[in-house]
């Protein structure tokens, strides 16, 4: 219930009062969020011209015209179609990892429908549901799957490794080390490690866990894939950005983009690196030149932060294209997007309890550091500190890392002595 | 197959899509009229790259979608919509003709607009939408409903496993409008424990008498009735005139005082059980205090976006459900305390322990909104 009054109140823009008063407003607030999308709605007209061009299609569009549409509608019958309806799947799940666009996980759950609703269903299939159910945040039964497929094969590091993120995403930390180090035994060493630095950096071994994982990749001696140096070389460039080791995270973060520019996670984390570094015009190089960017939401607030100062028309046209994106997410009454939400906020500055509120939402479900830290963020900006004693506790109890961290609660520290002294005083 | 499983793993870092690239259509049915309007009828806006995945125009493969290349797949798309889309009457079917497409370009894309025009006996009390677009091939795809009546619109959203809308405009018009705030109402009362406090701190005395500074439990229910009466007649008057000035914005007092001072009239009514102040008027303590609360209930009011041409009719549901609501619980409440009145553990103990435990609450109540203050 107390969820629920955050969600409304970051609904209504207003911080709720007491009592839990949500249930019936999730209608009425799905309604202004429509009405407020076809308010923006420009009128109707036909065009008078054949040849004008109504749209263009986009890229990951033109990228499944290429790749898939080729093979037509699954045909046969049987064993036969229902593999076809794998391959489609792994294509799609493909083609919204590669694009960055989500429209594709929805076509991956429509092509893997026969097997959605049983529980029986071959290894690959669980693989791909828990990555979609996971994907839209069903973080339980994302490790449900994910569990059946530990079951039947306890040596599949797929699934393995995919929990341990998950654990690790909802602050879980010692189940999350408990299956990297299981990896151990299934998986290669730069792999397992990789898992267990992103775990252990989080908790309090982050500079050894950088060492111990820089030590491994330049280890000429030994061979490892292509995948696993970009993981490996993602992790460390995340680790240094905490531990606050600038030129290193700078190091890193560049070869990472080289070797995976197409992914978000890291699009994301080396915008925050160059923003929290200054470098706006380098932040908004990076994803102008993304198409990854122009398909992620948290992107698409970090462009508008790195406008900020830099460019004000453009600023202005990227809060009003976000606004809309947000009255599009409440229309949809599901899955909105309140990381998202509160980044935007805190950088418009104007609604800081609204951000919060989300930022307490989000954090409900995610306990990354990122996460952590956009509360703390939204706190400071609200001034609400005397919320954060459960979230200091949660730090403090897991040894949860980062320089960032650190550097708002000595900021905190220091109001709270402040304070402590004007009421010894008074 | 492999490294695709293997590069699913980073995917975990699940980060947040931008809503525009999922896939949306959007219905607007017009029931302004009393029934479906006349001409405008309902409209159903598709965008042009779901139209393209769906049956496929852009027939030159160029990734440019021109409005010839639309023009000629018109026959194919309304097809398509008249396989998909379906009314229904109690009885019958509600089939439905197409007119003349039109662009309309939305924040998230160019959409096609098509109107549709519903059969003439379309029974707009008693209607079932089953709506299929898309849902065969994009499992994330959304059929977003707006049913637009006199009294106001009302939005639903479709999904592949609810993809049927009963519409039922005499119900989801005004009828479900007041019918929603009286509800509203009823659970603020009841999830709000501050005013629960509140009241029920001003009832548990109401079967007793002072009589030289003891508790006497009243012989008969009429002197209870006509305490308690007054205890709910002031409150409801109170809070009734200041949630009617705030939610008009005559006056808004700001929020964070407003919980304070309800949370001290938690306080205050729970002394009051042992130390009765204001001569044992209860009643005046309900009216004083019933203003502070009725402010408490504009705050959630105002969260429940009002709709501008209902507002005095949502005002008074509300007000409505609020007062249905605390009767309910006068009615559970009363005849227990009424019934026990005689116990010698509810005169030596029940009152006090009372009093102790709501005062405690409306203290620590006090204590977090003065920790909101800035």
């Amino acid at each position: 219930m107390k969820m629920m009054k955050h969600l409304l109140a970051c609904f209504n823009g207003v911080r709720s009062t007491s009592g839990g008063r949500g249930l019936f407003l999730f209608p009425l607030l799905g309604i202004a969020a429509m009405l407020i999308s076809i308010a923006t709605f420009a009128s109707p007209y036909v065009p008078k011209d054949d040849n004008l061009i109504i749209t263009t299609l986009p890229q990951s569009v033109i990228d499944y015209r290429r790749t898939l549409k080729k093979k037509g509608v699954p045909k046969q019958d049987g064993v036969l179609k229902l593999n076809s309806l794998i391959s489609s799947a792994t294509q799609y799940i493909r083609l919204a990892k590669e694009q960055g666009d989500a429209r594709w996980y929805g076509y991956a759950e429509a092509a893997l429908k026969p097997w959605w609703e049983t529980e029986k269903s071959p290894i690959i299939v669980k693989l791909m549901k828990a990555t979609l159910l996971q994907q839209r945040h069903d973080f339980a039964e994302a490790i449900s799957e994910l569990d059946d497929v530990i079951n039947a094969d306890s040596r599949n590091r797929i699934a393995i490794k995919m929990r341990a993120q998950i654990a690790l995403v909802q602050g879980r930390f010692k189940v999350a080390e408990q299956d990297c180090r299981s990896l151990l035994l299934v998986d290669s060493a730069l792999s397992s490690i990789d898992c267990l630095a992103q775990v252990q950096g989080m908790t309090g071994q982050a500079k050894v866990s950088f060492e111990r994982l820089t030590k491994l990749i330049n280890n000429k001696n030994l061979y490892f894939s292509d995948n696993e140096i970009e993981q490996a070389t993602i992790t460390l460039a995340v680790l240094a950005h905490r531990l606050g080791y600038s030129d290193q995270a700078q190091q890193y973060y560049s070869q990472a983009i080289q070797q995976t520019p197409n992914n978000s996670y890291l699009l994301i984390q080396t915008v925050d690196f160059l923003l929290e570094q200054d470098n706006a015009i380098d932040a908004i190089s990076l994803m102008t030149n993304s198409s990854i960017s122009q398909n992620n939401i948290e992107l698409q607030v970090s462009l508008m932060a790195a406008y900020d100062g830099t460019s004000p028309s453009k600023f202005n046209h990227q809060k009003v294209k976000l606004a809309n994106a947000f009255n599009d997410a409440r229309a949809r009454q599901e899955r909105f997007p309140f990381k998202a939400y509160a980044k935007y906020l805190l950088v418009l500055q104007t609604q800081p309890e609204s951000a919060l509120d989300a930022a307490f939402i989000n954090w409900k479900t995610q306990k990354s550091v990122d996460d952590t830290l956009l509360l703390l963020r939204a706190m400071e900006a609200s001034g609400k500190w005397h919320l954060a004693g459960n979230v200091l506790a949660w730090i403090d109890k897991h040894g949860i890392e980062d320089i960032r961290i650190s550097e708002i609660r000595q900021r905190f520290s220091k109001i709270t002595s402040i304070a402590s002294i004007g009421g010894r005083l008074k | 197959m492999s490294r695709l499983l293997f590069s699913l793993i980073i995917l975990i870092y699940s980060t947040q899509s931008w809503p525009h690239q999922l896939s949306d259509s959007y219905m607007v049915l017009d029931f302004t009229g009393g029934t479906i309007k006349e001409g405008a009828n309902a409209t159903l806006k598709v965008a042009i790259t779901d139209i393209e995945l769906a049956i496929g125009i852009d027939s030159n493969k160029d990734s440019a979608i021109t409005w010839g290349e639309i023009k000629n797949q018109e026959i194919a798309i309304n097809t398509y919509v008249s396989n998909r889309i379906r009314f229904k009457n109690p009885n019958e079917t509600c089939p439905f003709t197409i007119g003349t497409h039109s662009i309309e370009n939305l924040s998230s894309g160019a959409f096609l607009s098509i109107p549709l025009t519903l059969c003439p006996n379309v029974d707009s009390g008693n209607l079932e939408l089953s709506y299929q677009l898309l849902f065969d091939i994009d499992a994330s795809h959304r059929g977003i409903i707006q049913i637009m009546t006199s009294s106001g619109s009302t939005s639903r959203v479709l999904t592949p496993d609810n993809n049927t809308l009963n519409i039922n405009t005499r119900e989801s018009g005004i009828f479900k409008n007041i019918i929603d705030f009286i509800t509203q109402g009823i659970w603020h009362i009841w999830m709000g424990y501050d005013h629960l406090l509140f009241l029920i701190a001003l009832l548990i005395p109401s079967v007793f008498k002072r009589d030289n500074g003891e508790w006497v439990a009243h012989l008969t229910a009429k002197p209870v009735a006509v305490d308690v009466m007054k205890i709910v007649t002031a409150f409801t008057l109170a809070h009734s005139l200041t949630l009617s000035l705030a939610t008009l914005d005559i006056i808004t007092p700001p929020a964070v005082l407003v919980e304070t001072l309800i949370a001290l009239s938690v306080v205050i009514a729970g002394i009051n059980i042992i130390y009765p102040i204001l001569n044992n008027k209860r009643w005046l303590l309900a009216l004083m205090f019933g203003f502070i609360h009725g402010f408490g209930f504009a705050g959630v009011l105002g969260g429940l976006a009002l709709p501008s041409d209902g507002l005095i009719l949502s005002l008074l549901a509300f007000n409505v459900g609020v007062e249905l609501g605390q009767l309910a619980v006068v009615l559970t409440l009363l005849p227990m305390f009424y019934l026990s009145r005689y116990q010698n553990w509810y005169q030596n103990w029940g009152l006090k322990i009372s009093a102790i435990s709501i005062s405690s609450i409306g203290i620590a109540l006090v204590i977090t909104h003065l920790n909101a203050y800035p």
